[in-house]
């Protein structure tokens, strides 16, 4: 299988939009023609091969190495095939992603995952803020897929949350599940302020006692056998975040924001 | 300098210029008569055979004030869809349904329109607006105060005031609003609104105030006439958007008891309640009541399919269209008393019977009234369509294949409750002239605009004459405003600043003594902060403040 | 062909095309999950009176269920996708959702696709909640012991339905201790159900009647009090008839059930009074699938 390393030169003095450079828009083209490719950053294009240096054969693996965070949009509506981030990135990150799997092994900017459709997407560091959240305007943020944090993430996990599965491995900031439409959130460590709030439907999964606010009504401890589903989707994902499923089916349920007439969930473990 | 436009074939209605060929002069931003033999122009534009007409005038175009900025606030997506990046000319701007100021601009001017006003112009939002449009660049802009439903003039009316008092408060609007004319919004509805109603018909009292639309309008188009103001009140009538409001429009046109009075985006007020599925269309009816009365013109707000956003102060009937937003959002509110606001994003369908029926209604209404001077082309940007649709419009009007091309495509229960399909008029290119430059520039009283005769200010567009005309018209060879050239096929060449139009009928200034002390009252500002003067609107944008000719006032 | 003392007619059952679907059906334990799927695969036994033939086709243990509890799978089959879904819609409403403890799951991948809670989910009033995992949606619905689980849709499968066999013996009991012989073998299986009840039915048919509102009615060929009027099939000895109905996934099921079925029948032999196997067909006209009974068993 062929692999195409992009290896960054030097740290950018502003934000790059790296979102040409995805798997299935570099397959079969020349170093030469990577290396045209123009990459917005502020107000002027740069061709790719003045940020990174171009090795191996385009294929179904993007490699970028030596990443920062000045690099944005990474991955952003990407079709199909794996890249692999070693580094940080920035803003951004698999935004709209269509399909296929996106690593990083540092950390991450703000809107990760918006818009993201279906697929993988891992940071093994941790996430800024509005992760899978909409950007402004949107009614809805991630649509779908799967987002894997190893670290922590920041304030509004989740807004506007669709559709998908956000597991938060570290803990997570104020305002986490914020007005969410549906889906699952699954923090392990600890949330900020006001988790759920405006929340609509969905799931939000505590691992641990929260404050949480006035408006969750508290429905009482009970054995959900969904959670045995999840569970057991969860069985492949390579994380630390997806294992706090061994602490059993019992959880506390929580339903609102009953200030808007929401019937989301947070469900805490025992 | 001297320019010269050889050889172009003119379309100039106010001079009677039908295609003639003739050679135009412009020195310092105006239209001049031939110069001797002896004098040599410093720039020539070989123009042969190509057509010639004044800057176009859009008379009706939301592109200022609070219900603009909301629509952009409420859209960024219409934003991020829509991006132009910066020339060495031109900034960075965005939007297709609600676009920035600058490209507002750009495209009107790309398009060869050289002035634009904004129809709702709250006097309280006055400021931020022409910031707004000044920050509009290249065309002339001008606006319209709301009038009718501020809680001032309704209990001026309950109180039985004088007329004169009510003529001297609306003389003072538009002088320290710097607008060029009156408008009137569901006249009393937007404020009945707040009082918890939801629909206000011509003959109904209103909740709080105990008058009627038909009151307001009468009073408030009676000040205009009295005062000379040349553009007649703007009316967006009651019930707009309702089926059967065809009989209110009719009704509207009878109870104006003969005074001029410009019914604005009238397809929205012309819908009949016959068929299945009790909407029909009332064009022939309204076409029919404004050939029959002089005293009424109309611009059409013709609707056009796809994606734009609805934003009016209407509050009463955007509420009632809130559940049609798409995307699901939507902004309804008043604005301090003064007026109110609704902002609802909409997609027009082509499969919708009812979109496809208004669309239909629009144009039997363009095609079924005679006098071109009294009917104008607009679709209330961006409320029937963003205004970058006109050259498509325009084709339509032209063009009658091309229009039961498009009517074959609709739903086909709609065009079959259309006699759109058997109406064989086209527009002639003069009578698009008519339309779009010497008609709105004869209803607002621009003397110096919508034509080209000697003293005219310059604003002139160039069109290769092709037989798509939307072609034709989206992308003029030159657009020249004030003598300069600033589009040329269709790009920007030159940014200019525009003038602000404004009339300034005469008024007793003691109206400030009784209005001040309202405003000290009820207001959020003083009255020595709300007016604006000439030199804030030019810091702001405006190149200068064109000041127009009101009749003479009747009443002494 | 005669198997220990047992003769092999050279004939076929005739089997016909059919819409079927798998479902899983768990529970907090083994009998209430048999609880719902036995009510739910109950009236089930033809298409002809019932819409749908269906059985249970084997027990689950916790680690072959997708929510680890044990289970029951099932086969549902109907003669088409369209009555299929409303079968199921009807028995997994009625006799799952109603189950204590129950929860049901999609058994089988197909293109076509049948609403398993994709409706069932509206008892929520509202409050169900709908959750995708992976490309799996489960709907959640709030009911008196805690909640419901139930898989949104179930895929539907091409299978075939009708497959027989006619155990000929000397007397009633003898025929009877047979067949329950080969059912206890045939279970076994995967892929078939037998829809009758115990798996044996004892009203074979014939196409026709002489009342023309009937469109079948009885084997009189094989009926024993018959025997001495009309055509007759039975000779003097044969005391009853039994016959066995397999439905199953893929004709390679009922072939392979059918050839159990008769080897636990011929095992007994006519040492334990059995004469004879035979199989129902129309003459080979009306369904697509043939079971050569002697192929079968070569």
């Amino acid at each position: 299988m062929s692999r195409l390393l992009l290896t960054l030169k030097a740290v950018p003095a502003i934000g790059v939009d790296c979102s040409p450079l995805t798997p299935a828009r570099l397959a079969g083209m020349s170093s030469a023609a990577i290396a045209a490719i123009e990459l917005q950053s502020g107000n002027r294009r740069l061709p790719a091969g003045e940020l990174f240096d171009i090795a191996g054969e385009p294929g179904d693996t993007l490699v970028i190495r030596n990443a920062c965070s000045k690099l944005d949009r990474i991955g952003a509506c990407m079709n199909g095939g794996t890249l692999d981030v070693e580094g940080d990135v920035g803003a951004f990150l698999g935004a709209g992603l269509v399909s296929g799997t996106i690593r990083v092994s540092g950390g991450a900017g703000a809107f990760a995952a918006t818009g993201m459709l279906a697929g993988t997407l891992h940071v093994c560091g941790s996430v800024g803020d509005f992760l899978g959240a909409a950007i402004a305007g949107d009614k809805q943020g991630m649509l779908g897929g799967r987002v894997i944090v190893d670290g922590d993430a920041g304030d509004r996990v989740g807004d506007h949350l669709r559709r998908g599965i956000i597991l938060v491995g570290g803990n997570a900031g104020d305002y986490c599940a914020s007005r969410m439409l549906a889906g699952t959130i699954a923090v392990r460590g600890k949330v900020g302020a006001l988790p759920g709030y405006a929340m609509k439907r969905g799931t939000l999964l505590l691992a641990g006692a929260a404050e949480l606010p006035a408006t969750f009504n508290d429905c009482g401890s009970h054995e959900l056998m969904f959670l045995r589903l999840f569970a057991r989707h969860l069985a492949s994902v390579d994380s630390a975040a997806a294992s706090f499923a061994p602490r059993g089916e019992r959880v506390r349920r929580f339903v609102g924001d009953r200030a808007n007439g929401g019937l989301g969930e947070i469900l805490v473990t025992a | 300098m001297l320019t010269r436009l050889k050889g172009g074939r003119i379309y100039d209605p106010v001079n009677g210029a039908n295609g003639a060929v003739r050679d135009i002069y412009v020195r310092d931003g105006r239209i001049v008569a031939a110069p001797g033999d002896g004098a040599r122009p410093d720039r020539d534009y070989d123009v042969s055979g190509k057509v010639v007409m004044a800057g176009a005038i859009d008379m009706h175009t939301h592109i200022g004030g609070g219900k603009v900025n909301i629509a952009r606030a409420l859209l960024p997506e219409d934003h991020r869809a829509d991006l132009l990046a910066r020339t060495e000319l031109t900034r960075a701007c965005c939007g297709h349904a609600a676009p920035s100021t600058l490209a507002t601009g750009y495209r009107y001017a790309e398009m060869g329109y050289t002035a634009c006003f904004e129809p709702a112009l709250l006097p309280t939002n006055a400021r931020q607006a022409h910031m707004e449009m000044g920050d509009v660049p290249i065309v002339d802009k001008g606006g319209y105060a709301l009038l009718g439903n501020d809680d001032l003039l309704l209990s001026l009316m309950r109180e039985g005031a004088d007329q004169k008092l009510i003529n001297d408060y609306v003389a003072w609007t538009l002088d320290v609003t710097q607008c060029i004319g009156i408008k009137v919004v569901n006249p009393g509805g937007i404020n009945a609104f707040k009082f918890n109603a939801r629909k206000l018909d011509l003959d109904e009292t209103s909740p709080h105030y105990g008058i009627t639309p038909r009151a307001i309008l009468l009073t408030l188009a009676q000040a205009l006439e009295d005062l000379g103001v040349p553009h007649p009140l703007h009316v967006h009538g009651c019930n707009l958007g309702v089926p059967g409001n065809v009989d209110t429009t009719l009704e509207t046109i009878s109870g104006i008891e003969g005074l001029p009075m410009h019914l604005t985006h009238i397809q929205f007020h012309s819908y009949g309640t016959e068929g299945d599925r009790k909407f029909s269309s009332g064009a022939a009816r309204i076409a029919e009541a404004i050939n029959r009365n002089p005293n009424i013109s109309a611009d059409v707000g013709q609707i056009l399919f796809g994606q734009t956003v609805t934003a009016s102060g209407d509050n009463m009937s955007q509420h009632r269209n809130r559940k049609f937003a798409s995307p699901d959002k939507w902004v309804v509110m008043d604005i301090e008393c003064d007026a109110g606001c609704g902002v609802v994003p909409f997609r027009y369908r082509d499969q919708n019977f009812v979109n496809a029926l208004q669309w239909a209604i629009g144009l039997e209404i363009f095609l079924s009234v005679d006098d071109p001077w009294r009917i104008f082309l607009t679709t209330d940007h961006p409320n029937g369509a963003p205004f970058t649709t006109y050259p498509h419009l325009i084709r339509l009007l032209m063009d009658k294949t091309f229009r039961n091309e498009q009517l074959a495509r609709l739903n086909p229960d709609a065009a079959a409750a259309s006699t759109l399909g058997s109406i064989t008029r086209e527009y002639t290119l003069n009578e698009m002239a008519i339309m779009t430059r010497a008609g709105p520039a004869k209803i607002l009283g621009l003397a110096d605009r919508g034509h080209l005769g000697i003293g005219a200010g310059a604003d002139i567009t160039v069109y290769t004459d092709r037989e798509d005309r939307e072609a034709m018209f989206r992308t003029p060879d030159y657009v020249f405003k004030d003598g300069e050239l600033v589009a040329k096929e269709g790009q920007i060449v030159k940014v200019t600043l525009g003038a602000t139009h404004v009339v300034k009928p005469a008024y007793d200034r003691g109206i400030e003594d009784r209005l001040r002390p309202y405003f000290a009252r009820y207001r959020s500002t003083r009255l020595e902060n709300f007016a604006i003067d000439e030199e804030e609107l030019c810091e702001c944008g405006s190149s200068r403040l064109a000041v127009h000719q009101c009749r003479h006032a009747r009443v002494a | 062909m005669i198997i220990n003392g047992v003769a092999i007619d050279e004939t076929f059952a005739e089997a016909f095309g059919m819409r079927a679907t798998r479902l899983i059906i768990t529970a907090a334990n083994l009998r209430w999950a048999h609880h719902a799927a036995n009510a739910a695969t109950g009236f089930a036994t033809s298409v002809i009176g019932c819409g749908a033939e269906a059985g249970i086709e084997r027990e689950l243990s916790p680690d072959e269920t997708p929510d680890g509890r044990p289970g029951v799978s099932v086969l549902v089959f109907a003669v088409s996708g369209k009555e299929l879904a409303k079968q199921v819609e009807r028995r997994v409403g009625q006799c799952v959702l109603t189950s204590p403890t129950s929860a049901v799951f999609s058994g089988c991948d197909g293109e076509e696709k049948i609403a398993l809670g994709k409706n069932l989910r509206y008892f929520g009033d509202g409050y169900q909640i709908s959750k995708l995992f992976g490309n799996r949606r489960y709907w959640r619905v709030p009911v008196m012991d805690g909640e419901f689980v139930c898989e949104e849709t179930t895929g539907v499968v091409k299978a075939v339905g009708g497959g027989n066999f006619l155990v000929l013996a000397a007397s009633q009991m003898q025929a009877l201790l047979a067949c329950e012989a080969a059912i206890d073998t045939m279970r076994k299986l995967p892929g078939v159900v037998m829809p009758f009840p115990g798996g044996v039915v004892r009203s074979g048919s014939k196409v026709g009647s002489k009342y023309k509102a009937l469109s079948a009615s009885t084997n009189d060929a094989f009926c024993p009090t018959l025997r001495g009027i009309g055509n007759s099939e039975l000779s003097p000895e044969t005391g009853a008839v039994l016959e066995i109905v397999i439905d199953g996934i893929t004709e390679a099921d009922i072939r392979q059930a059918m050839r159990a079925g008769m080897q636990a029948v011929c095992s007994i032999g006519a040492g334990g009074g059995i004469q004879r196997i035979t199989a129902g067909n129309y003459g080979g006209k009306l369904g697509k699938y043939h079971f050569h009974l002697r192929e079968i068993l070569a």
